[in-house]
C-alpha cells in the first residue's frame, strides 16, 4: 500500500495557485496527494467510512471555492484539515462515533503494515491485533471531541504539535498537554484490555 | 534525580515519543529515564500504546469519490469564476482596483473643480479666448498675437472682388 506522499514546497505552491484559477486538474492533484489523508482522518473522527466519505467531499468541495481566500498555500494542508474539522464539528456535532468494522480488503492491507512497522514489538500482542484494534478504535471513539481531534492527528497523521495548534487555532502548550491526556486514556483503555487478557 | 526534576505525568513524555523536543530537552529526559523507573515505566507504556495506535488500519479512498467531487466543481466553477475574478482583484492584486478607483476620483474631481484657478497661464488663456469671443461677435475681426504685439485684423469676406488700388486720386476729375 502506498501512503500518499506529500508535494514538495514549489510543487504545492504551484498547484494551489492553478487551482485558484480554476484549474480543475491541478485541484485533482491536490486530492490525490491530500485525500487519503482526510477521510482517514474524518474515519477516525466519525467512525463511519460512508460518513466520513460524505465529509471528505464536502471538505474537498468547500476547498475549492474557498480556495482564493488561502494566503499562504505551503499552509494548504493545515487549512484543509481545518475544513475537515469545522465539517465535522458542524455535522457530527455531539454525535458519539460509530464503530465500524473494517472490511477484507482492509484487514489485508493491515497485514500487511504489520509487517512493515515495528518489529520490536511481542509475538503475542501481534496476534492480538484485530481485537486490540477494535479496542483502540472504540477508546479514540469515546474520547471527547476536543481530546479526540488532537489525538488522531497526532497519533494517527503524525502531524507536528505546532500544525495542530494551527489547525484546531489553540494554543501551543494547550495542545500539547490535550495530546497527553488523550494517549493516557487510551493508553488505559489498552491496558485495561491487556490486563484482563493475561 | 530529586522529585522536583521527575517528570512523570508531565506531558513531555508524550513529547518525546512524538519528537517534539528539543535536542536539550530529549537528552535531559532520556538521560532522567535510565535513572527513574518510575517514568520510565510510565513512558514505557505510553509508548506501547502508541505504537499499537500507528499500526491502526487505514482505509482507501474509492476511486467513484473523485469523480462525485468534480461533478459538484464544475457547476460551481462557472458561478465561482466571477466570484473568485472579483475576489482575486480585492485581494490578491487590490493594486488593480485601487488604481482604477484613483483614476476615476481624479478624472471626476478634474470635471467639477476643473484647473486650479490661480494658475496664471490657465488665466491668461481664459481671458485671451473670451476677448476673441467678444471680437466675433462684434464682427470687428480677430485677435492675432505675434511677436508680442496683438493686432486685430479684419474679417475679410473671401467671396468679396478684390479692388486693385491704382495711386490714382479717384476724385479728381476726369479731363
Ligand atoms: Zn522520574
Amino acid at each position: 500500500m502506498s501512503l500518499s506522499s506529500s508535494p514538495s514546497g514549489d510543487h504545492l505552491t504551484e498547484l494551489v495557485s492553478k487551482a485558484k484559477r480554476g484549474d480543475v486538474d491541478a485541484f485533482q492533484n491536490l486530492y490525490k496527494f491530500f485525500s487519503r489523508k482526510i477521510l482517514n482522518y474524518l474515519f477516525r473522527m466519525t467512525g463511519s467510512r460512508e460518513e466520513s466519505e460524505d465529509l471528505a467531499q464536502d471538505t474537498f468541495i468547500q476547498a475549492y471555492k474557498k480556495l482564493s481566500s488561502l494566503r499562504e498555500p505551503l499552509k494548504f494542508q493545515s487549512w484543509l484539515f481545518r475544513i475537515a474539522q469545522n465539517n465535522v464539528y458542524q455535522k457530527h456535532r455531539g454525535r458519539q462515533p460509530l464503530i465500524e468494522s473494517i472490511d477484507e480488503h482492509d484487514l489485508t492491507e493491515w497485514s500487511e503494515l504489520q509487517q512493515l512497522t515495528t518489529p520490536q514489538m511481542e509475538p503475542e500482542a501481534q496476534a492480538l491485533s484485530v481485537e486490540l484494534e477494535a479496542v483502540i478504535a472504540r477508546a479514540i471513539s469515546r474520547l471527547t471531541e476536543k481530546y479526540r481531534t488532537v489525538f488522531v492527528l497526532s497519533a494517527i497523521q503524525r502531524i507536528s504539535y505546532q500544525e495542530i495548534s494551527g489547525i484546531v487555532n489553540r494554543s501551543l502548550a494547550s495542545v500539547k498537554s490535550d495530546i497527553h491526556r488523550a494517549r493516557i486514556v487510551v493508553r488505559d483503555k489498552v491496558k485495561e484490555y491487556m490486563s484482563d487478557r493475561h | 534525580m530529586t522529585d522536583t526534576e521527575c517528570r512523570a505525568g508531565t506531558n513531555a513524555l508524550t513529547a518525546l515519543m512524538d519528537n517534539e523536543l528539543s535536542r536539550e530537552e530529549a537528552f535531559a529526559l532520556e538521560n532522567h529515564l535510565r535513572d527513574c523507573p518510575s517514568c520510565r515505566q510510565e513512558y514505557e507504556s505510553l509508548l506501547y500504546a502508541y505504537q499499537l495506535t500507528c499500526r491502526m488500519p487505514e482505509i482507501e479512498v474509492d476511486p467513484s469519490l473523485w469523480p462525485q467531487i468534480r461533478s459538484k466543481l464544475s457547476s460551481e466553477s462557472m458561478i465561482g469564476r466571477w466570484k473568485r475574478f472579483i475576489h482575486g482583484l480585492l485581494f490578491d492584486r487590490p493594486w488593480v482596483p485601487a488604481t482604477a478607483a484613483l483614476g476615476i476620483v481624479a478624472v471626476v474631481l478634474f470635471l467639477l473643480v476643473g484647473p486650479p484657478p490661480d494658475n496664471p497661464a490657465s488665466k491668461e488663456f481664459s481671458a485671451f479666448v473670451q476677448q476673441r469671443e467678444i471680437l466675433f461677435k462684434r464682427d470687428q475681426g480677430v485677435l492675432f498675437r505675434s511677436g508680442g504685439f496683438n493686432r486685430y485684423e479684419p474679417r475679410r469676406n473671401p467671396f468679396m472682388r478684390q479692388v486693385q488700388y491704382t495711386g490714382q486720386n479717384p476724385f479728381r476729375s476726369r479731363r
